[in-house]
């Protein structure tokens, strides 16, 4: 079972961070070849391993930056608001630590000015063990 | 225009007899027309781009009433 632990100084500052590589889904990756275009490069960024989203969550622009088109559009609750809908997008996620891909429908809403740019759901724990070990201060996920 | 509007619009255009015979399952939905009917979210969408290409479609689970996504954390500006 491929596993990655994260030591992190400031654990409960900061939460279970993680660094993603994000790519589009498989199937979308080969539409773009069959079509002539070229893959897009993967988007770095920081993501936060949150158990209070039902699912994952890109900021605005990232599905843009790899060229992807909406494939459905849900409703989401916030803390501060309901009823709202965003686009969803098919994407495989790369965690470089622990050499896994996973593949999933991640929608995008807007989280400027926020130290991550992505959560990573219970849709994606849902193929996971999440750790989180507080008193030696680092996490491990496994896949 | 909203993202993927017409293909909403299709989708409870035809919900009534969607529930009638695929409550449960997932519909591929791509401007006025149903495209397909899956057992997997993933089926249906690999499905889409491998009909439609990488165009805008929607893929929605067939429901009576929606759960909306929840989010706890204040991260999200919405």
């Amino acid at each position: 079972m491929p596993t990655f632990v994260v030591q992190l100084p400031n654990l409960v500052q900061l939460g279970p961070v993680v660094d993603v590589m994000i790519v589009p889904g498989r199937a979308a990756a080969e539409a773009m070849q069959r079509s002539g275009e070229m893959l897009p490069k993967p988007v770095q960024v920081v993501a936060l391993i949150d158990t209070g989203a039902t699912g994952t969550v890109l900021q605005t622009g990232v599905a843009a930056s790899l060229n992807l088109k909406p494939v459905g559009r849900v409703q989401i609750t916030t803390a501060s608001s309901a009823g709202l809908e965003c686009p969803e997008f098919s994407v495989q996620l790369l965690f470089p630590a622990a050499r896994v891909a996973v593949e999933v429908a991640a929608i995008e809403a807007p989280m400027q000015g926020q130290p991550v740019q992505m959560l990573i759901g219970r849709d994606v724990l849902a193929g996971a063990v999440l750790v989180y070990n507080g008193v030696a201060s680092h996490y491990s996920l496994s896949f | 225009m909203e993202v993927l509007e017409a293909e909403i619009e299709t989708y409870y255009k035809h919900q009534k007899e969607l529930l009638a015979t695929d409550k449960g399952r997932y519909v591929l939905i791509h401007g006025t027309e149903v495209a397909g009917r899956f057992e997997s979210k993933a089926d249906a969408i690999a499905a889409g781009y491998e009909k439609f290409g990488n165009e805008p479609f929607l893929v929605k689970q067939v429901l009576e009433v929606e759960t909306p996504l929840n989010f706890t954390s204040h991260l999200l500006r919405v």
